[in-house]
């Protein structure tokens, strides 16, 4: 077999013997997976076009030893957080951290880089590392009744980035929360880029122990970066009765390629709740996947975006019920200037005997170009009689009578459409109960309306 | 007639799975070659274009796959299936010069009574030709033409090449392209400008031998400010190994002009059913398709509206209703080319017994159509626990006038109604079947009342013993 473009890399992240097994065969698996195509149902409207042979890995960057050294966006950014803690990444590795409070640590909540976890909690990591996002697609090929004819199964290809981010992640962050235990302070990891024409790989993975409860926000800004690629993996554990909170927010610069499949594997009567905001990058393919494996399980999946210029921003959602009783309801809004691409793939997946779904999606597109384009695609693929289970999707305009509305009330109409525009992206965050997150939003939300 | 006890257990309650006996003036070979199209194309005594278009249709089909993104096809042996069977006897203008047991199956069928009752013209294809085409003399005095297909090229080869394929080319899609390349009957009607024809014409298909293939082809010309409405119906007989239904139907409306056209499918439950319906509407017309999918082992059906100029609309009422065994993969397409365009879907699927229903559609607005907009509705209906529905919409909007909305609902039969009505003295077979029909009844009050009866009876017999 030729060198791959990425035997280096990987024979040198090195770590225990079943990781290195790992990469290895993950790395095997993209070798042998295409770029999905237009063919591709999940991925019809996003084409990747990417010479893996002439990528290289960002460059590694020193540690620092206080916050005054960090990048100023970082240091702009911590300054308005309330996270209990956090690790802020640059490239493919962590550059500064701020250790839990003790009372946490005390309690037995890890919070860590995972290069440090794999060392120092080996048992932990290798019990759920890859369990909810492993290098293949999940197989989430809908379970029906016998004699039925059967559903799509995920194309291979799906596992392309997948398999990427599992063969050759350097770090992120890694959280364990024991039994029971709550906290209450967000944690948090800051991932910034600072070479163009590099890839990072990068994984996250957050274990919520039984009836424990954590919030955790992963947050990404950089400058421009021209032909960088950031490839990511986020693996969410909810144990029975747990809660946990993702917040992902993309603010990359122009340039960046975004594509990060997000996964909760959530148990009996836990809850996730998930918050997607894209804002930033050139292309940006983000999945966010709820299996709801326990009965009594909840989630919640909320987003928000604006793509403007020629961003193309692919939002890709699962909410697969896997178990009676359980509940999801998704809120997607959208806003596409200029001549960006806004994809949304939404699909409700209730397997036979999953009795008592209740779940909801819901698509809002604001349109205010006609050279943007909108592609939604919600679906439904329902095995069980005895459910509720609906979608909505709507695309239109800025709502005329509203915009006369604030017109005659002597708001010019520019500005008068920015607030619209606001308040329809900011509607998503009414129900996120974070408040210095959402302060930060707002402000993202205000650069990009031009309102600030 | 024949019936096919060694079916019956699958089919259970179709009534039309009787067959008869196979007599035929020409059979092709089982499976596609070019020498099967070159011999269709010599039976009707073409024209050199029309052969050539049928040859390089054929090279298209060769080249394309099979589609995978739809309804499972892989039951589907293209090899096993006569694609053309000419019956004895062609193309009557009055039911005494049709073979009596082929006069007998559509008497069986209740045509020539329908079309004595209540319709302006009948056609009736028998395998793969026209038996019978005719039209009331008080529409052909006012220029309406309604012929089958081969006719329609013969008399009208003008007008016929003007709109034929131009609406689904053999490109289109792989069962474009084998429809396209042997393609035998079907229907070509031309309404002129301004005439209203305001009973239905209806053209009946019925597959009788094992293993064939039916490939029409029906092209309908509506002429400015000119109405219609057409209804289709078809059955086959009940056997073990399938059968093969392609149509391309291609409908032309033109300005001002409104048309509808009513498909009644209840193909045996050994048909594979894999058409293409597309109108092409221009400034201000209006087309609708009421589409009710009820027989047939899969189903791959999806009419389309294409607005091409300002002011046009299309509508379409989809009812589907999926039992053990069958994947109805229907749906419908709207796309927007022009300004202040509108559209309409409705779709209403019921599943049971394991039978998978699905909609499957497109609204596209392309750039420049400003101000138009579509709704969609899909409602499915499960009856029991093993019952399965999907929704599979598409909405590309390139427009930032366009308005779109989509909304899908998912439900069962419920409880507390059966409970009353059972009180008021119905059996819970009853109580589900009127339940069922209160389900549908938006789009079966859009069919002519018999149609409606007989849609209503269908879905009864479908409901035999499926609750409880």
């Amino acid at each position: 077999m030729t060198q791959t473009p990425f035997t280096t890399e990987l024979l040198a992240a090195g770590g225990p013997e079943w990781l290195t097994t790992k990469r290895r065969e993950s790395l095997d698996l993209f070798n042998t997976l295409e770029v999905p195509h237009e063919g591709v149902e999940a991925w019809k409207y996003t084409q990747v076009s990417v010479d893996f042979a002439e990528l290289r890995p960002h460059g590694k960057r020193e540690r620092v030893a206080d916050v005054a050294s960090l990048p100023a966006s970082v240091q702009e950014r911590l300054n308005g957080t309330d996270v209990g803690a956090f690790l802020v990444l640059d490239g493919p590795d962590v550059v500064y951290r701020t250790e839990l409070p003790a009372e946490l640590s005390a309690k037995g909540v890890i919070f860590t880089d995972l290069k440090t976890a794999v060392e120092q909690y080996p048992d932990k990591v290798q019990q759920y590392l890859y369990s909810v996002v492993p290098a293949e697609v999940p197989d989430d090929t809908t379970i029906a009744a016998p004699g039925t004819t059967p559903s799509k199964s995920p194309d291979p290809s799906e596992g392309k980035f997948s398999a990427l981010a599992a063969a050759l992640w350097t770090n992120g962050a890694f959280v364990y929360v024991p039994r029971g235990v709550e906290v209450e302070l967000p944690l948090g990891s800051f991932r910034v880029m600072s070479e163009a024409g590099t890839y990072t790989a990068t994984r996250t993975l957050v274990v919520a122990e039984a009836n424990s409860s954590v919030t955790f926000i992963d947050e990404q800004d950089s400058e421009d970066l021209p032909g960088t690629y950031a490839i990511g993996a986020v693996e969410l554990v909810v144990k029975d009765g747990a809660r946990l909170r993702y917040v992902s927010i993309q603010n990359w610069g122009k340039g960046v390629t975004h594509i990060q499949r997000q996964r909760g594997d959530v148990g009996k009567d836990a809850t996730l709740n998930s918050l997607v905001v894209t804002m930033g990058g050139t292309l940006s393919r983000t999945e966010m996947q709820s299996y709801l494996r326990g009965q009594g399980s909840d989630s919640e999946m909320l987003a928000l975006y604006f793509a403007n210029d020629d961003q193309h921003f692919d939002h890709y959602t699962l909410q697969h019920h896997a178990a009676a009783n359980a509940h999801s309801d998704l809120l997607y809004k959208g806003v596409g200037d200029d001549s960006s691409v806004g994809v949304f793939s939404g699909m409700i997946k209730v397997d036979l005997h999953a009795q008592k779904t209740d779940a909801y999606q819901k698509h809002r597109t604001l349109m205010l170009s006609s050279d943007a384009r909108n592609y939604s695609v919600p679906q439904l693929e329902i095995n069980a009689n005895d459910v509720r289970c609906s979608h909505g999707s709507t695309t239109g305009p800025v709502d005329q009578e509203q915009l006369f509305f604030l017109r005659s009330r002597g708001i010019s109409r520019e500005l008068a459409e920015k607030m619209l525009v606001t308040a329809f992206l900011e509607d998503v965050l009414t129900r996120v109960p974070l408040k210095s997150v959402v302060a930060y939003i707002e402000g993202i939300i205000a650069k990009k309306v031009g309102a600030a | 007639m024949t019936v096919n006890p060694e079916v019956n257990d699958i089919n259970n309650t179709y009534e039309y799975g009787w067959s008869n006996p196979e007599r035929y003036a020409v059979k092709a070979p089982k499976g596609l070659s070019r020498e099967v199209v070159e011999m269709i194309s010599r039976n009707k005594d073409e024209p050199q274009w029309m052969l050539d278009f049928r040859l390089k249709a054929l090279e298209i089909f060769y080249s394309k796959p099979m589609p995978t993104w739809g309804a499972d096809l892989s039951g589907l042996n293209l090899d096993e299936i006569y694609y053309y069977i000419k019956p004895e006897g062609m193309n009557a203008r009055s039911w005494d010069d049709v073979p009596d047991d082929v006069k007998k199956t559509f008497e069986r069928l209740g045509i020539p009574e329908a079309e004595r009752a209540a319709l302006a013209g009948v056609g009736a294809q028998y395998e793969s030709e026209m038996v019978y085409h005719n039209l009331k003399e008080e529409w052909e005095k006012l220029g309406v033409v309604f012929l089958s297909i081969e006719d329609g090229l013969k008399q009208y080869p003008d007008l016929f090449r003007e709109h034929f394929a131009t609406i689904v080319p053999p490109e289109d899609n792989k069962f474009a392209a084998i429809n396209s390349a042997v393609w035998s009957g079907g229907s070509f009607v031309y309404v002129p400008k301004g005439v209203k024809v305001d009973i239905p014409l209806q053209t009946y298909f019925r597959i009788n031998a094992e293993s064939s293939g039916q490939f029409e082809r029906t092209l309908i010309i509506i002429d400015e400010g000119a109405q219609a409405h057409y209804i289709e119906g078809c059955t086959a007989p009940a056997y073990n190994s399938d059968s093969f239904h392609s149509g391309v139907i291609e409908i032309v409306v033109k300005e001002g002009a409104r048309f509808r056209y009513s498909t009644i499918q209840n193909w045996s439950h050994n048909v594979y059913n894999l058409v293409t319906q597309r109108a092409a509407v221009y400034g201000h017309g209006v087309m609708e398709w009421v589409d009710g999918n009820l027989g047939s082992k899969v189903t791959m059906k999806y009419p389309a509206c294409y607005l091409l100029e300002e002011g046009a609309r299309g509508e379409v009422l989809s009812i589907a209703m999926a039992g053990r065994g069958q994947h109805q993969d229907a749906g419908a397409k709207i796309v927007h080319f022009a300004a202040n365009t509108s559209g309409s879907i409705v779709s209403k699927s019921i599943s049971k017994d394991s039978g998978r229903s699905s909609y499957r559609g497109l609204v596209k607005i392309y750039e420049g159509a400003r101000n138009a907009k579509t709704n969609v509705e899909c409602d499915a209906l499960l009856l029991d626990e093993e019952a399965r529905t999907d929704t599979y919409p598409y909405i590309e909007i390139e427009e930032k006038t366009a308005r779109v909305g989509h909304e899908a609902t998912v439900s069962k039969i419920n409880d507390e109604q059966i409970l009353y009505l059972q009180s008021r003295g119905l059996s819970e077979d009853q109580a589900a079947g009127l339940i069922v029909r209160g389900f549908i009844e938006p789009i079966a009050k859009e069919l002519p009342l018999e149609y409606a009866v007989e849609l209503n009876r269908l879905i009864e017999l479908e409901m035999e013993g499926s609750v409880g």
